[in-house]
């Protein structure tokens, strides 16, 4: 308890409440403004770590939903492709089928070779299909076309992926050789069709059948490989969405400001301030210096 | 009793009732001086005449003018002093460093990191594509330019503290001067005002030295006072020691106090504004080594990674980042080498380099997560990271201090104003009461007059 308290402190301590209600009215204000309740790092240190995991955590979640749909637009077009080359293949056994029989005669079997013979540059045309400057079946190498005009592989034999997340990946860019020249070559089954059809060999043709079917087999090994991936990357979209709405939603909870709260604190700060200007005002006049 | 005594008692009373009123208007023409410490005038009655067995008055006379202090309080407000401005400087200077790492700002530390890792994840979607190995190229220059930025920044603010302290150092000697000029002076006037005055002089000369290098002072009963300097005396009655300025080995700033036998280290001890400096020059020091650590490290970790992986022709990566060994904060940028040419990054794992080879990027990747600092403890984004709580915590510490130290000083300021304070309220007070008590001598010594005038009359 003070003993004596002075015009001059009493002015001081005035100065220094109005000064200092300033300064929290600038706080609120910056607060309200920017909507963030920490301003600086240092208004909450212990907050840094968790902010900036948060920020990254945001970040990563983003980056991962691009890919995602990066990857579903390449799977999308790869099992076009593929189903393509089905279809091509499907069409080659229904032929090899109505062909094998001894009914027909060589001549249609010659005009049949010519049919195949066009589905191989379809085919070879499928292969070396071109997504966004892509070819989705030169593995690695997708910045050039896989088959050559002697229907050669020339990419590359390691697959090509893309990260969905930290841990999971998915192929986007098959190994083509694999794809259609794997246990069974589908050039070079249609290219002993052709052979068999000009020879006018109705057994060799029936000996396709079986080899078509495995062919298809092997082609949709891979669409369904890229069913489910595509499956996975859809997966993986909402579930980043999802995370990144948690995540969002934390940040906005450690870094954003309680409107309503800070609108209130600013409004009494406000009233404060008018007080303590009022106060300055009537403690400079209460004087006995001017009553004399 | 005669006419002349009360004629005579009537002066002393107008008199001390004149005295009284100077030292009112002294008191109110000080009412907001800094340091100043109230007067107070005590008078008695003057000793009085013995005439025929009777004790006659004499009327008043003024005794003494008496400085209104505390001792204990004076001694705690200069200590206070250098605390609360040690304080506030670091406080002020290091939350000038938090704003230039401009946390979550596009050109931070660790947003410019973050970008980097992101287009390094981007370019493994697509590796031998030329638009984001351009992006890449771009955000790790971005990276190493934010990084170099607050390197200079640093580098600038340890300059300016040197050359402010530097600086500063003749302003502090001959503010000791002064004050042992005062205690001088102090010494060879008697107990009046005017010594009052020097003394009040003195002691905000000696609450400035404080706020500026933080002292101690003991004051002895000839009213001389004896300034400490961590320990030392810095002056000592009428003579003053000099601080003086020098840098170690590596630029940190040092003070020495000249004394007989040679200098002593006084660095440890700085307090004040000095004091505070020299905190914000090594909480910059820190952040310094802290970059450097980071630029070592991590450029030595992800150049060695890069130079095993092979770019886009083929050939073995070289150096992705450089630096100088001397200031690699300040030097840290990408190759110029690799900022000529895209396809020499080196994403592919194998010499066949095919364009879609990320095998070496996934590399470079994983420094990302390979807790390399700190023994162990953090990875390069956490040990960035650190660096900014680190700092956040330092400012967050300072400004705890300082709002700790203004509390005490303003409590200090309180109670020294209670004593040594002027209250215009008890000055009109006692000017009225000086005013009544002159006007009553007047008008006894215009009776005493007029009864003196009769009696001379008669004759």
């Amino acid at each position: 308890m003070l003993i004596r308290s002075t015009f001059h402190s009493r002015l001081q301590y005035m100065s220094s409440a109005t000064s200092k209600t300033g300064a929290d009215i600038a706080h609120v204000n910056a607060q309200i403004s920017t909507g963030k309740r920490i301003l600086n790092l240092s208004d909450e240190p212990w907050a840094t770590s968790e902010l900036h995991q948060l920020r990254r955590g945001i970040q990563d979640q983003r980056h991962y939903e691009d890919s995602c749909h990066r990857a579903m637009s390449l799977m999308t077009t790869m099992e076009y492709s593929i189903t393509g080359a089905m279809n091509l293949v499907d069409r080659a056994k229904t032929l090899a089928i109505q062909l094998g029989n001894d009914t027909y005669s060589t001549d249609q079997r010659q005009a049949a070779a010519e049919e195949v013979l066009l589905m191989k540059d379809r085919l070879v045309a499928l292969a070396n299909t071109e997504f966004n400057g892509r070819y989705i079946f030169a593995g690695q190498a997708y910045n050039s076309q896989p088959y050559d005009a002697s229907f050669a592989y020339v990419g590359s034999t390691s697959d090509s992926i893309i990260d969905l997340s930290r841990t999971g990946s998915v192929e986007v860019g098959y190994d083509g050789s694999d794809v259609f020249q794997g246990a069974f070559d589908v050039f070079q089954s249609l290219d002993d069709f052709v052979t068999a059809l000009n020879a006018d060999d109705s057994e060799s043709v029936r000996g396709l059948i079986t080899e078509f079917d495995a062919i298809f087999d092997q082609l949709d090994v891979y669409r369904t490989k890229i069913g489910t991936n595509t499956r996975r990357a859809i997966d993986m979209i909402e579930l980043t969405e999802s995370l990144q709405i948690e995540l969002q939603t934390r940040l906005s909870s450690v870094e954003e400001v309680d409107l309503t709260e800070a609108i209130t604190r600013f409004s009494l700060l406000q009233t404060q301030y008018d007080i303590n200007l009022q106060l300055t005002t009537k403690t400079r006049t209460v004087s006995l210096f001017s009553r004399m | 009793m005669s006419l002349l005594l009360t004629i005579q008692a009537a002066h002393g009373g107008l008199k001390v009732a004149s005295e009284g009123i100077n030292v009112v208007g002294h008191n109110t023409a000080n009412a907001t001086s800094d340091g100043y410490s109230r007067r107070t005038m005590v008078s008695t009655a003057a000793h009085p005449l013995q005439r025929g067995g009777h004790w006659l008055g004499q009327g008043a006379k003024t005794m003494q003018f008496l400085r209104q202090s505390d001792v204990f309080v004076e001694r705690q407000i200069v200590k206070n002093h250098g605390q609360q401005t040690r304080a506030k400087t670091a406080f002020e200077s290091i939350r000038m460093l938090e704003a230039q790492l401009s946390d979550g700002a596009k050109g931070s530390l660790v947003e410019g990191y973050n970008h980097f890792i992101d287009s390094l994840k981007q370019l493994t979607e697509d590796p031998g594509d030329t638009i984001f190995r351009s992006q890449l190229l771009t955000d790790a220059e971005n990276f190493t330019n934010s990084v170099q930025e607050v390197g200079r920044f640093l580098d600038d603010r340890q300059q300016s503290v040197r050359e402010d302290l530097e600086l500063a150092m003749s302003e502090i000697n001959a503010l000791s001067e002064s004050i042992a000029e005062h205690n001088r002076r102090i010494r060879r006037s008697s107990n009046t005002m005017s010594n009052s005055d020097l003394i009040d002089q003195r002691d905000r000369l000696i609450a400035e030295v404080s706020k500026l290098i933080g002292v101690e002072v003991h004051f002895k009963a000839d009213n001389q006072a004896t300034v400490f300097f961590n320990g030392h005396p810095l002056v000592q009655g009428i003579g003053s020691r000099d601080l003086s300025y020098s840098e170690d080995s590596v630029g940190r700033p040092v003070f020495f106090l000249e004394t007989n036998s040679g200098q002593i280290d006084v660095t440890a001890g700085l307090k004040g504004e000095f004091g505070g400096k020299l905190d914000a020059y090594d909480a910059s020091q820190d952040l310094l080594d802290d970059l450097d650590t980071f630029v070592i490290d991590f450029s030595t970790d992800f150049n060695t990674q890069h130079a095993s992986g092979f770019d886009l022709n083929g050939n073995a990566g070289g150096d992705f980042f450089s630096f100088n060994s001397i200031a690699p904060t300040t030097s840290f940028s990408v190759d110029s080498t690799l900022l000529s040419d895209v396809t020499l990054i080196a994403a592919a794992g194998a010499a066949t380099a095919e364009y879609g080879d990320r095998d070496n990027l996934d590399l470079l990747l994983d420094i990302d997560e390979v807790a390399m600092f700190s023994s162990g403890a953090y990875t390069p984004r956490q040990f960035l990271t650190s660096i900014y709580a680190d700092l956040a915590k330092k400012v967050a510490e300072n400004e705890m201090d300082y709002e700790m130290y203004t509390t005490q000083i303003t409590d200090m300021f309180d109670l020294r104003s209670s004593i040594s304070g002027v209250d215009l309220d008890q000055e009109a007070m006692k000017l009225m009461e000086y005013q009544a008590s002159y006007e009553a001598a007047a008008r006894v010594l215009t009776v005493s007059n007029q009864l003196l005038g009769e009696l001379m009359q008669l004759l």
